[in-house]
C-alpha cells in the first residue's frame, strides 16, 4: 500500500479537480483543513473517498471524535488508525 | 409583540457597522415605519439590520418575508409568482437587482410616528422559505407566537452571548435570533461573506458563550483552529440527526457546557430538546409527553407529534399542515432502541446535507436529462461528516461508445442546474439498479 499521506494528498487533488474547486498553492503539514480550498462538502467527500481507498474511516472509529485543523492533524489521525501502520 | 419582550439589554453585535443606510443609492427612496404599515414587505439586507428591523417591523407590517442573504435572481422570481409584495427593505449591502417589487431603503427614525401611534394590534405574519435558494423556495407562514412556543421567555439565558453562524432568514437562525431576544441576550453576528475560520475568531474575540449548530457544522467548528479557545456554556444541535459521536465530541471538547439537541421541523413549527447528551430521545416520552407535545409512532415508523397550539399553515397553496385530530406526521423515521427513541431518517428518501433537504427523485430527473443516461438512482451514502451524501447510479444507454466520460457530463450538468448541496458527490456507472422484490428501486 501507498504511504497514507500520499494517498490523501492525491485524492484530496483529485477531489478538488472533480469538484472545481481551487486549492491552496502549496499543501503542506501545516496546512488549515478549511482554508486549503476544499469546502465542507468537500472534506466530507475526501473522508468517505478515502474509506473507499484506504478501507477504513477513522472519524467512525472513534467514540469522541477529534476533528483536524490541519493537514498534518488529518494525516496523523490517519496513520494513528491505519491497520498497516498498527502491523509496523 | 417583539419589541415588548425585547429591552435594552438585547444588542446585535457585527463586525462591520450596518447601522447606516449608506450603501443605498441616493436615488432610492428611504421609507420610515409610518409608511410601511400595514404593507407585505420583504427584508433582503445584512443580517445585523435584518434583526434589528425585524423587532420594528412586528406589529406594524401585516407580512415580513425574510430573504436569504445570498438569494439570487430564480427566489425573488419565485416568490414575487406566489407574494403579493408591496416593497423590498435593502440597507444596500445585499444584491437586490433581481426584483420587480419596489426596492427601498429603510430608516426608523424617519417619517411621522402617528402611524405607530397604537403598534401591537396587528399580528404580523412572517414569512420563512425552505428549500435551497435556487431551488423553488416554499413560503410558511407563522406568527412569533407558534414561533416561541418552545423558548423560555424568562430571564433565563440572558447572561449568555449568542453566536449566530446561520442565516437569520433561514428557521434554524430565525430561532437562534428569536432565543436571544426573548431572553435579552446579547448576539454576535459575523458577516455571512467573512471566512468560516474567521467567523469563529469573531465570535472568541465578542465572547461568545452559546452557539447553535447542525451537527455537520459542529464538525467544521471543531475543526476551526479558535474552536478550542470558544468558552462555551450552551451548546445547541439541530437541523439533522444528532449522533452519539458528535454529543461526545462536543461533551469532551465542551466539558462545563449544557448541551441540547433539537428536534424541530419547519413545517410542523413543533419542537422539542432533549438535554442528557444521548442521541435520540427517552422512550418514557412516547407516554408522557414532553412539554406540551404529545407523541406517538405511526405504523410506518414514522414520529407524529401534536400540539395544541397550531397556526400556521402554507402560503399559495396548500393547507392546513395537522390532520383534523390535531396530529402533524413528521414524515421521520424512527426505531425504538432499548430506552431510547432514534432517528434513522425520512420515510419519503429524502436526504439530509448539512440540514439542506434533497428529494432522490429531483436530482434524478434532471440527471435523466443527460444525454446517454438510460436510468438513475439517487440515494444518501452515509457520511462521517456530513451526516448524508449524494450518490447516484446511472445506467448508461446500451448504445452509448465511451461510459465512462458519462461521470463528468452527469456531475457538470448538475452543478450547472442544482443548488451545490444537491449535486451528487459520487457518481457511479452500474449494469443495472439493485431492485427490491416488489420490483421498486432500492435506494
Amino acid at each position: 500500500m501507498n504511504d497514507v499521506r500520499e494517498v490523501i494528498i492525491e485524492s484530496i487533488q483529485r477531489i478538488a479537480e472533480e469538484n472545481d474547486l481551487e486549492l491552496s498553492p502549496s499543501l503542506n503539514d501545516d496546512s488549515v483543513l478549511l482554508e486549503s480550498g476544499l469546502d465542507s462538502l468537500g472534506f466530507a467527500i475526501l473522508v468517505a473517498d478515502l474509506e473507499g481507498s484506504l478501507g477504513f474511516d477513522p472519524f467512525v472509529m472513534m467514540d469522541e471524535p477529534v476533528y483536524p485543523n490541519t493537514l498534518g492533524e488529518f494525516v496523523a489521525i490517519y496513520k494513528k488508525f491505519s491497520p498497516n501502520e498498527a502491523q509496523a | 409583540m417583539l419589541r415588548n419582550f425585547v429591552t435594552g439589554k438585547f444588542s446585535v453585535v457585527s463586525d462591520v457597522d450596518t447601522k447606516t443606510t449608506a450603501n443605498t443609492d441616493e436615488a432610492q427612496q428611504v421609507l420610515g415605519l409610518d409608511q410601511v404599515s400595514e404593507k407585505n414587505v420583504a427584508l433582503h439586507c445584512h443580517p445585523q439590520n435584518l434583526i434589528n428591523w425585524v423587532v420594528e417591523l412586528d406589529g406594524i407590517a401585516s407580512s415580513v418575508l425574510l430573504v436569504p442573504f445570498d438569494a439570487c435572481e430564480a427566489f425573488s422570481k419565485r416568490v414575487e409568482e406566489k407574494l403579493e409584495l408591496d416593497v423590498v427593505l435593502t440597507d444596500g449591502m445585499t444584491n437586490t437587482e433581481h426584483w420587480t417589487t419596489k426596492v427601498s431603503g429603510f430608516r426608523v427614525d424617519s417619517g411621522s410616528q402617528e402611524a405607530i401611534s397604537s403598534p401591537g394590534k396587528r399580528k404580523t405574519q412572517w414569512l420563512l422559505t425552505t428549500s435551497g435558494t435556487t431551488g423553488t423556495p416554499k413560503v410558511v407562514a407563522h406568527t412569533i407566537e407558534s414561533l416561541t412556543r418552545t423558548t423560555a421567555k424568562s430571564g433565563a439565558g440572558s447572561q449568555l452571548t449568542w453566536g449566530l453562524l446561520y442565516d437569520p432568514a433561514r428557521f434554524a437562525g430565525f430561532q437562534v435570533v428569536l432565543q436571544a431576544m426573548m431572553a435579552n441576550a446579547k448576539l454576535i453576528v459575523p458577516s455571512p461573506d467573512l471566512d468560516f475560520e474567521k467567523k469563529i475568531d469573531f465570535l472568541v474575540a465578542s465572547g461568545c458563550d452559546a452557539l447553535s449548530a447542525t451537527p455537520s457544522l459542529w464538525r467544521k467548528i471543531l475543526m476551526a483552529r479558535a474552536a478550542r479557545q470558544l468558552h462555551l456554556k450552551q451548546v445547541t444541535l439541530g437541523g439533522e440527526i444528532a449522533d452519539q459521536r458528535v454529543l461526545n465530541s462536543l461533551a469532551k471538547q465542551y466539558s462545563s457546557a449544557a448541551i441540547a439537541h433539537i428536534f424541530a421541523s419547519t413545517e410542523a413549527g413543533v419542537g422539542f430538546s432533549v438535554k442528557d447528551k444521548k442521541a435520540g430521545f427517552p422512550v418514557s416520552w412516547l407516554d408522557s409527553g414532553v412539554r406540551d407535545v404529545e407523541m406517538r409512532i405511526s405504523d410506518q415508523d414514522t414520529l407524529c407529534l401534536k400540539n395544541t397550539h397550531l397556526n400556521q399553515k402554507y402560503l399559495g397553496g396548500g393547507g392546513s399542515l395537522a390532520s383534523e385530530d390535531g396530529w402533524i406526521d413528521t414524515g421521520d423515521l424512527v426505531e425504538v432502541d432499548g430506552d431510547r427513541v432514534l432517528f434513522k431518517g425520512r420515510l419519503n428518501g429524502a436526504i439530509n446535507i448539512g440540514g439542506n433537504k434533497v428529494v432522490p427523485e429531483d436530482v434524478e430527473a434532471r440527471i435523466l436529462e443527460v444525454p446517454g443516461v438510460f436510468q438513475v438512482a439517487v440515494r444518501a451514502k452515509s457520511s462521517s461528516i456530513a451526516g448524508a451524501l449524494v450518490e447516484a447510479l446511472v445506467v448508461p444507454d446500451p448504445e452509448l461508445d465511451n461510459p465512462s466520460g458519462l461521470v463528468k457530463s452527469v456531475k457538470q450538468h448538475c452543478k450547472q442546474v442544482l443548488p451545490s448541496f444537491k449535486v451528487p458527490a459520487f457518481v457511479r456507472i452500474v449494469d443495472e439498479l439493485p431492485v427490491g422484490s416488489a420490483g421498486k428501486i432500492k435506494r
